[in-house]
């Protein structure tokens, strides 16, 4: 009897085992970013006068409404300052990663047949879906317990003095936004035909409802438009601040039923099939399919294009809210002054150092882009497809080349692209920027993306398996100790192991180029390393 | 020169051996069996063959070419059939025939389309939406359509139906008048006996068997013992029957092909 009990788990035990390494990178992430943000605002404005201005600054300018929370919180506090600063995005990062892994898991696993594999245990569709759910809540688990551990080890310190009782629902609303976006990717999961087209339907419903949320921070008159998106929900549970937990009962019945429908929809279709049909046949193009580089184009044009995309879209976001954030901050010298320490410039004008702002967005873009391409490139590998290409004429080198030079290529103009939407944005708004110092200057964002990919390149020809998850580790040790950097004074040391330390963020900063030729000339040396390593080691399928 | 040459490959992953020693050669236009067991060693020798995994002893040559140290000579002059075959799920079948002759290097197109033909592939299909035997006649038609020198097949007939199996016995026989030289691993004794001139057996890692179907056919032999309350009856003259041994009354022989003659002589004699 108790292997039976055994059999029924295994679902739950294989989700779980595929959910941990991305639940505590995560969860290390939110923890970090959460922490690090209520250790920044206690270190940079000790002073209360000094603090009430910028609670001003920011409370006046509607624009940053889309990027943060809800300004008329008490972000005077260290914990009300880290929920307005860093909870947004850690809930829309974490729901895009909860789509990611759940349609892997379900549709994904549907798409290469494993799942009809499941289906012969002692286990139906729905049954298996609502299994899988559930051993993907083990990894809410860990992202819960990691961020509450952290958030009470920090806390405990009477300098941030986070109530225990608002950290327990801080970690709740940090998991919030990827449970909910499991529940939608189960619905999306039996809606479409293939995993990309679960993960687009997926974002189609999560993107829309975050920008309905900014656009209710941004606008007091259209704040009611919170009302009805779960992100603006999440911004009312305000754990650190007039506690509101009924947003997230309203939340977790939303995610709930959501996964519900998910469950019933997998009872309602048969395997392999799904509610809105594909085309099983298409009329042949052959265009990019005469060498290495034109496939690889192909098989990641829209990846990239979804890139450029989100590069030029934040980087429009930015230019075009510069006037209104100026005018809201120039008050507060010790904003003016994080601002200027993050673009690497302290006594650059605060448009300017603003305006950087979308290098620093782009450079995040850029190597999130990089790390994905690489495990875009181990996927190959894993799943057996590379075999048809490197049993042929197309050396193993030459393939992962062209697959370098088509990522290179692909951030290097996304970059030009982003920056010249800067510029041209930035023109409108009468901003006094040079076309060359930002458009080419920007170019120097690509030393740490360079670096960065080099590891991944090496790490892919000595241990392919830790590709991806070791450059994400990368760039979250990165991004914090950059952030913490720049508004606390930090080690020369801790703060030069984050790559976004050794970029000049224009146009704020002069372009090191230096620097930049340093750290792409190690970049390029690491990636021929790993092209060798790659070349001599064995192919590991999975 | 032979068209392949292996000498003293072995590959050890930490103290399992899972390819002990091999030394094959197969000659120009000969089409080779390789039979044995799930996990005896036959993809692992494939893999080793095409450069994919390196040896940690030993040497393998295509035409010349070490599979190791000139991988994209060597496979200049192969082509390949995975036993399960990957595919990009977003291509139809007939881009994907594109790209693999693309990636070969050559490809005979009206061959290909008669291949297509006789293979029944719907080459408009998006590959996702194939079934596992029609993946496989992809994979089987782009290779066959390159007319490469060799043909390293890894069980490519898994997911195929019996209609298909037999064109493709006819490819492989056409391949061979063509002067093209097989590598068969496969564990279908019919399929190997249909087409192959060797046969070679492995078994945990260890090549056990290596000749012609003739020269092998003592492993298809059955062992009978039987024991008379008198002398045993003469079984040299039984069809098929051979190696026999009598002492007292007690008789062991080996029999090659239908047994029943040799029964009834047996149940003849013990009446």
């Amino acid at each position: 009897m108790a292997a039976v009990v055994g059999a029924k788990r295994v679902i739950e035990r294989f989700t779980f085992r595929r959910v941990i390494a991305g639940a505590v990178v995560f969860g290390l992430f939110a923890a970090a970013e959460s922490a690090a943000q209520a250790a920044g605002i206690v270190a940079a404005y000790p002073d209360a006068a000094e603090r009430a201005k910028v609670v001003q600054g920011l409370a006046e300018n509607a624009a940053l409404g889309l990027f943060y929370g809800n300004r008329h919180a008490d972000i005077l506090s260290p914990g009300g300052y880290m929920e307005y600063r860093i909870l947004p995005a850690i809930a829309l990062i974490g729901a895009v990663w909860g789509l990611l892994f759940i349609t892997k898991m379900l549709r994904g696993q549907e798409e290469n047949g494993r799942w009809e594999l499941l289906l012969t245990g002692q286990t139906a569709a729905p049954r298996a879906t609502a299994r899988t759910l559930r051993g993907a809540a083990g990894g809410l688990l860990i992202i819960y317990a990691l961020t509450v551990f952290i958030l009470l080890a920090v806390g405990h310190s009477p300098k941030f003095s986070l109530p225990a009782g608002s950290c327990l629902l801080y970690g709740l609303v940090v998991i919030a936004g990827a449970a909910l976006a499991m529940a939608i990717g189960a619905v999306t999961s039996q809606l479409a035909a293939t995993r990309r087209r679960a993960v687009l339907y997926g974002l189609s419903v999560i993107i829309p409802l975050f920008v309905i949320r900014s656009i209710g921070t941004a606008v007091d008159s259209l704040a009611w438009l919170k009302n009805f998106t779960p992100f603006g929900w999440i911004d009312k549970v305000q754990p650190f601040y007039h506690s509101q937990p009924r947003w997230l009962l309203l939340l977790a019945v939303l995610t709930i039923v959501c996964a519900a429908v998910g469950v019933w929809l997998a009872a309602k279709r048969d395997v392999d099939e799904s509610f809105i049909a594909d085309s099983d046949t298409a009329k042949p193009h052959f265009t990019l399919l005469n060498s290495p580089l034109g496939f690889h184009f192909r098989l990641t044009r829209t990846v990239l294009f979804s890139w450029l995309l989100a590069a030029v879209s934040f980087a429009i976001i930015v230019a075009a809210v510069v006037k209104t954030v100026v005018s809201a901050l120039s008050t507060t010298s010790a904003l003016t002054e994080t601002f200027g320490n993050l673009s690497g410039n302290p006594t650059a004008g605060l448009a300017l150092a603003y305006l950087s702002a979308a290098s620093y967005l782009l450079v995040t873009i850029l190597m999130v882009m990089v790390a994905t391409s690489m495990g875009a490139a181990r996927g190959e590998e894993a799943s057996g497809r590379l075999d048809n290409v490197v049993s042929g004429t197309v050396s193993r080198r030459r393939w992962l080349s062209t697959r370098l030079v088509l990522i290179i290529g692909g951030a290097t103009a996304i970059t030009i692209i982003a920056n010249f939407a800067v510029w041209a944005v930035a023109k409108t708004q009468d901003i006094p920027v040079g076309f060359v110092s930002l458009v080419f200057g920007g170019l120097n964002v690509l030393g740490p993306v360079m670096l960065l990919l080099g590891v991944g390149v090496l790490l892919y020809g000595l241990l392919p398996k830790f590709t991806s998850l070791a450059m994400y580790i990368v760039i979250a040790w990165s991004f914090t100790v950059d952030i913490v950097a720049s508004i606390v004074k930090m080690n020369d040391v801790v703060a030069g192991t984050s790559l976004l330390h050794h970029v000049s963020l224009v146009p704020a900063a002069t372009p090191d180029w230096l620097t930049f030729s340093v750290m792409t000339a190690i970049g390029l040396a690491l990636m021929a390393a790993g092209v060798l390593a790659f070349e001599r080691r064995d192919l590991e399928a999975e | 020169m032979d068209a392949v040459e292996i000498s003293g490959l072995t590959k050890k992953y930490g103290n399992f051996v899972a390819l002990d020693n091999l030394h094959l050669a197969i000659k120009k236009g000969e089409v080779l069996g390789y039979l044995g067991p799930n996990g005896a060693g036959k993809t692992t020798t494939i893999r080793l063959m095409l450069g994919m995994i390196k040896p940690t002893a030993g040497q393998v040559t295509i035409f010349g070419k070490d599979a190791h140290k000139q991988k994209e000579a060597a496979h200049a002059s192969l082509a390949y059939v995975p036993g399960e075959a990957n595919l990009w799920p977003f291509l139809t079948g007939m881009e994907t025939l594109h790209l693999l002759a693309k990636i070969h290097g050559s490809t005979d197109t009206a061959y290909r389309d008669q291949l297509i033909g006789r293979f029944e592939l719907d080459r408009n299909k998006k590959v996702r939406a194939y079934s596992k035997g029609n993946k496989q006649k992809v994979a089987l038609i782009a290779a066959l359509a390159s007319r490469a020198d060799l043909l390293v097949l890894d069980e490519p007939t898994s997911g195929l139906d019996p209609l298909m199996e037999e064109v493709f016995r006819e490819a492989i026989k056409e391949a061979k008048d063509n002067g093209q030289t097989v590598f068969l691993s496969s564990h279908i004794l019919g399929e190997v006996e249909a087409l192959c001139d060797r046969v070679g057996v492995l078994r945990a890692g260890k090549l056990v068997e290596l000749g012609t179907l003739a020269e092998l056919r003592h492993l298809s032999a059955v062992t009978v013992e039987a024991t008379f309350k008198n002398k045993p009856p003469a079984v040299d003259a039984v069809k098929g029957v051979g190696n026999v041994s009598v002492q007292r009354n007690h008789l062991t022989c080996q029999v090659h092909g239908p047994i029943d003659e040799l029964l009834t002589v047996l149940a003849a004699a013990h009446r």
